[in-house]
């Protein structure tokens, strides 16, 4: 390996993604672009790094699915950080919970009734 | 969400938040746990200290919701908290790890080409758990630079380095990810 390999080696790990020229530091670029050219070491340098770069990319399209609990344990995290006792936070969300279900069975339960007076306001007037 | 309601975005959740509506930020929680986590594990090759930081992370975000702006998306806003908060944790504990992510959940695939889903899939346990065996300093200035394509400034004000320092970082970094890619047949 010649002494230019290594210059050229060593900035080859600070290349950007997109960078498709190497710069070399302390070399004419040039001069660097044509020992790229001719030098298969470090054209296999080179495309060794962009697969780096590639797959270093890819992992942010990669999610790891959190932990089961994680939502419930940072709604924790908040409760206490409010200094509200965890059993008096979980009992509001529980009550809030349960207030939102009798008003959605109240309103069924009204639903359904005028439906009956109007079905039997039907059959009395039919009648 | 029930069938039927209208999915808001993240911009409408975080202004409500910001007035004081819970629901709306337990909302971005589920929504977004899974990127902080995801984000949190790449910085501490650690689940357990991943779930610590995100949970930490969300609860430092609803003490300061009322600074968001909304000039940024909430989620650039939620990985800079989940970024100082990696850093602060480790700062406070010392608990990082440095051996390889067992990793327990496989991860989803989001968006990503056949090729690039091949070859990552053949390279990626080997680069994760060279990642992982980084010095937490370096694996964060990778993983910020590379992963997330964050750039030297705004890596060295988060981590509270200097700009000069993320690039020497980086380049060991990657020296090192490098020669793991060589023993892998990655070339």
């Amino acid at each position: 390996m010649s002494a230019v390999c290594r210059l050229v080696g060593s900035s080859l790990a600070d290349v950007e993604a997109r960078e498709q020229r190497v710069r070399v530091g302390g070399m004419v670029p040039a001069l660097a672009d044509r020992h790229m050219r001719s030098c298969l070491a470090c054209q296999a340098e080179a495309a060794r790094y962009r697969k780096l770069l590639r797959v270093l990319g890819s992992l942010s399209t990669l999610l790891d699915v959190a932990p089961a609990g994680l939502a419930a344990r940072i709604e924790h995290g908040i409760d206490l950080a409010e200094g509200r006792p965890a059993a008096v936070a979980a009992e509001e969300r529980q009550t809030a919970s349960s207030s939102a279900l009798a008003a959605a069975a109240g309103a069924l339960a009204a639903a359904a009734g005028t439906v009956a007076v109007l079905a039997w306001m039907r059959a009395r007037s039919a009648a | 969400m029930q069938a039927g309601e209208v999915r808001r975005d993240d911009g409408t959740l975080a202004r409500l938040a910001r007035g004081g509506d819970r629901a709306a930020f337990s909302e971005l929680v589920r929504r977004h746990q899974d990127e902080v986590f995801t984000l949190a594990l790449r910085l501490t090759a650690d689940r357990e200290m991943a779930a610590d930081v995100s949970q930490e992370a969300f609860v430092r975000a609803w003490r300061a919701i009322g600074r968001f702006r909304g000039d940024a998306r909430f989620m650039t806003w939620m990985y800079r908290i989940t970024v100082n908060t990696a850093w602060s944790m480790r700062s406070r504990n010392r608990r990082l790890r440095t051996e390889p992510l067992e990793e327990s959940a496989e991860p989803v695939a989001n968006g990503i080409s056949p090729e690039a889903a091949g070859e990552a899939a053949h390279l990626r346990p080997h680069l994760i758990a060279a990642l992982a065996g980084l010095p937490p300093s370096t694996r964060a200035v990778v993983v910020l630079k590379d992963v997330y394509g964050w750039s030297h400034a705004e890596i060295a004000e988060d981590l509270g380095i200097t700009v000069t320092a993320a690039k020497v970082r980086l380049h060991r970094g990657r020296r090192r990810l490098a020669e793991v890619l060589v023993a892998e047949g990655g070339r």
